[in-house]
């Protein structure tokens, strides 16, 4: 038996207590990833 | 006939000279071709050997017959036609060995794209400078580079946009149950997909020198004569009486970065399609989703407006801080009948891409949080409340 831990339990948990400001503050911090990282259009196979 | 026949005969030695010479040509290049030279000092180079050969053989003869010429006295001619038909073989062959490459090129990037050797190799020319060995090196090593460019893509799919792409889905699916449970935090919810419809979209926007700004919006369509007073005050390029609208969108809720901007543009009547304003109206009335590459690019000619509103409308889109977007049509989850449109905004070009391939691609990516949102955002007539 182990234990499985995903990346989200934290968005959750903002949800769930209604933490907006906390969502907004995973949102920044998302987008600043996807600024600096660029994936290729054509990386999307279709 | 008999002089017909001595003409004949007497060509036979140049005919000779020139079939030995280009076999000697095509050899040369066979042999001289074959390696790499890259490294090679210049006199040891298989090409420089083998023209010794050829032009020294030649020139000894050639220097021998001067003391010695037939009576006819046409050695010179010979050795002459031999070099000019080696040469010249020499040359076609090059140039059709050349050409193989070219077409073995263009057959790889036909059946395998994704490991075609990038620009910056030349093979080719390659060829043509260092040999067929080289070439073969370098396409190797051209191809070994596009597989580890490949992975690297791979890796950043697996290690940077999964993760936070499964962060953005947990936020739409996570907040439909968040919308059942807390109705009146609808704004809120909404607002927060919105966030991430813009994160999951910036991820594949093609990085400029310019910060990007990519916002987006919900508009819900709305009977005219149901229009707030405020609602009706923001109604843009209206055409008076002329208009055959009984719809608007209105703007209902924006993501966290939008610069807010309350709108309310008139949707014609389906019999009116080809007066319809470009975008989000258009969208709504074909039900299919519209995105506009360039606000500086549409087709004017194609609207059936007043010049005065197709020059507001130009007028809006020079001023305005974004130069694409995307409106993608809304629907009710339960009878998917539309009821609004999401706005995706950029304040570059091609926010979706600019192939067809990439707008599909990134419309799928973009759709479960859709989804969520049509869950979630309230609307007149709203089937599926609590």
């Amino acid at each position: 038996m182990s234990q499985l831990q995903t990346d989200s339990g934290d968005i959750l948990q903002l949800l769930a207590n209604g933490d907006f400001e906390g969502l907004k503050a995973d949102a920044k911090a998302m987008k600043e990833i996807a600024e600096t990282v660029s994936l290729p259009i054509d990386f999307l196979g279709v | 006939m008999a002089n017909i026949d001595a003409a004949f005969v007497q060509y036979i030695p140049q005919t000779l000279a020139i079939v030995l010479g280009g076999v000697v040509g095509f050899l040369y290049v066979l042999d001289s071709w074959e390696g790499s030279d890259k490294e090679t000092k210049l006199m040891e180079k298989p090409r420089v050997k083998n023209a010794l050969w050829v032009i020294g053989a030649c020139a000894v003869g050639f220097i021998g017959d001067i003391n010695n010429l037939s009576a006819a006295g046409n050695r010179a001619i010979l050795y002459l036609c031999f070099l000019l038909a080696a040469i010249l073989s020499a040359s076609i062959t090059i140039l059709i060995q050349r050409q193989a490459i070219v077409s073995q090129l263009d057959n790889h990037r036909k059946a395998n794209p994704e490991t075609y050797p990038d620009p910056e190799y030349d093979l080719p020319s390659d060829y043509l400078w260092w040999g067929k060995r080289y070439e073969q090196q370098r396409y190797d090593e051209a191809v070994a580079k596009r597989k580890e460019q490949q992975i690297e893509k791979y890796r950043r799919w697996f290690t940077v946009f999964i993760p936070q792409y499964q962060r953005c889905l947990t936020v739409g699916m996570g907040s439909i149950a968040a919308y059942f449970r807390s109705p009146q935090n609808e704004e809120e919810l909404a607002r927060a997909i919105l966030d991430r419809i813009c994160i999951v979209t910036q991820f594949y926007f093609q990085k400029g020198k310019e910060e990007l700004s990519i916002t987006a919006n919900c508009m819900i369509v709305r009977n005219v004569n149901d229009l707030t007073n405020e609602q009706k005050e923001q109604l843009r390029y209206w055409a008076g009486t002329n208009s055959t609208h009984e719809r608007a969108l209105c703007t209902r809720v924006f993501s966290n970065d939008s610069k807010i901007r309350h709108d309310t543009l008139p949707v014609e009547n389906r019999e009116n399609k080809g007066r319809s304003l470009p975008g989000a109206p258009l969208a709504y009335l074909n039900d299919r989703d519209e995105v506009i590459d360039d606000t500086g690019g549409i087709d004017y000619a194609q609207i059936a407006l007043d010049g005065t509103i197709i020059k507001k409308l130009k007028e809006w889109f020079e001023q305005t801080h974004f130069k694409s977007f995307a409106s993608l049509v809304l629907h009710e989850p339960s009878t998917g009948t539309p009821f609004g449109v999401l706005n995706i905004e950029a304040n570059g070009k091609n926010i979706f891409g600019a192939s067809d391939e990439a707008k599909h691609g990134i419309g799928n990516l973009v759709r479960p949080l859709q989804t969520a949102l049509e869950y979630i955002i309230d609307y007149p007539g709203k089937q599926h409340k609590i």
